[in-house]
């Protein structure tokens, strides 16, 4: 694997195909736990470690487990994984594991998860799943501490913690109840998008070396483009 | 026959990797398992520190006519003499069925404190009850007489259900707390 498709497998996590922005995957944790920016670092990091792990074994696996029962088999190592994350988080960082609370077991129904298993470790080598992985976690981190961070500070008037605007701030409580949180992850995915397109359209007109880098690859599904990956690696 | 070969293929691979996931389950349990009773111990420990003060001697009171509800009695002294217990109880009724608290009675038969041990509580809702602010107003100093709805505690709204359960907790508390200090005077 060459150092162009990590470039690229990062720019896509993080940028092109944003598991929570563009592919929006895994939006029920994400608006539960965004709440505070701690608790959306903590989940990211969380489902970043849990990614990896799992496009590693199901990459390792991808020709011992038979077809017709893939899904429950990567639900299984996904489970599995999930619950030795929960478990040292509970022995380790037993306060982040009591204000992610349920959320952290429902890491294992997250889509992302399952998603990269089916449309990327199950058709790559090791090596580029676990780059995969940690790509998409990071971008789906980001994403988290993005939502957070509008969450927290208008909806607390603090970040981290910390008081940012004094005492005479008025908080938007609803920024930090569920709707707030769909409104903020709307405007977040317009937000999103508008510079995407506004990169992309850039890009192509400064180099007609790479074609694909100007079409909008949202449109693709995502399987599809997926494929393609896998033969070329 | 065919068949058999087919369901054995597809199956033994998935027993295989439900095997392996278990074995791993199992020896990270055996690993963490341990410090997080420990810091379960900890935890507890400092609470009953906030409510009884340091210096304080704690240790597990057994008694067979406790309701089921209550799972750990603490007895705490301080110096010798006898200062208060510590039960931990759960609480039928809230949203997610029940709550588990740590209710701190004093000698004297008053709450000196309540503290949150476990719930699935919504925080912004349900999660209002089990904060200091809504405890100390309504609970701490409270005898066993105290305890009625809108008369002595004031349930809040939208989070009745949880209100309740931590109502039926400290009365669990307080049926314990009577069986061990009858218990005393009968003995005496």
């Amino acid at each position: 694997m060459k150092l162009t498709d990590v470039k690229n497998q990062f720019a896509d996590g993080l940028f092109n195909k944003n598991p929570l922005f563009v592919q929006v995957l895994g939006t029920c944790a994400s608006l539960a736990i965004t709440t505070t920016v701690k608790d959306s670092i903590a989940m990211g990091i969380a489902v970043t470690a849990v990614l990896t792990c799992s496009n590693l074994l199901i990459s390792l696996l991808r020709k011992f487990i038979p077809n017709e029962v893939r899904i429950a088999s990567y639900i299984v190592i996904i489970s599995g994984f999930v619950t030795i994350v929960e478990m040292l988080m509970n022995a380790y960082l037993p306060d982040l594991a009591q204000s992610l609370g349920a959320f952290l077991a429902l890491i294992v129904v997250n889509c992302i998860i399952l998603a990269r298993a089916e449309s990327y470790a199950s058709k790559n080598k090791p090596l580029p799943s676990v780059v995969d992985g940690i790509a998409m976690g990071l971008g789906f981190t980001l994403a988290l501490f993005l939502l957070g961070s509008v969450r927290e500070l208008f909806g607390a008037g603090t970040f981290l913690g910390f008081s940012v605007f004094g005492k005479n701030y008025t908080p938007i409580g609803m920024l930090t109840s569920p709707p707030g949180a769909f409104i903020v992850l709307g405007c977040l995915i317009a937000l999103f998008q508008y510079f995407k397109k506004r990169f992309s359209v850039k890009k192509a007109a400064s180099s007609d070396a790479k074609p694909d880098s100007g079409k909008p690859q949202e449109e693709q599904p995502d399987n599809a483009s997926e494929a393609k990956e896998g033969d070329a690696s | 026959m065919k068949n058999v070969k087919y369901v054995a293929k597809i199956a033994l691979p998935l027993l295989a990797i439900c095997i392996v996931t278990v074995a791993v389950l199992a020896a990270v349990n055996a690993f963490t398992s341990p410090v997080i009773a420990q810091n379960r111990q900890s935890e507890l420990d400092a609470n009953m520190a906030s409510f009884f003060g340091e210096g304080i001697e704690t240790s597990v009171v057994e008694n067979a006519e406790f309701d089921k509800s209550v799972k750990i009695v603490y007895s705490v002294s301080k110096g010798g003499a006898l200062t208060g217990y510590c039960f931990d109880v759960t609480g039928n009724g809230a949203y997610k069925g029940k709550i588990e608290v740590l209710v701190a009675i004093g000698a004297d038969g008053r709450i000196i404190g309540i503290s949150n041990v476990q719930n699935g509580e919504t925080p912004s809702i349900g999660g209002r009850v089990l904060t200091e602010d809504y405890i100390s107003e309504n609970y701490v100093g409270h005898t066993s007489a105290q305890l009625e709805r809108d008369k002595d505690v004031v349930f809040l709204s939208g989070a009745t259900k949880t209100s309740t359960a931590l109502n039926n907790a400290v009365k669990n508390a307080f049926a314990a707390y009577r069986l061990l200090s009858e218990g005393k005077e009968a003995s005496k």
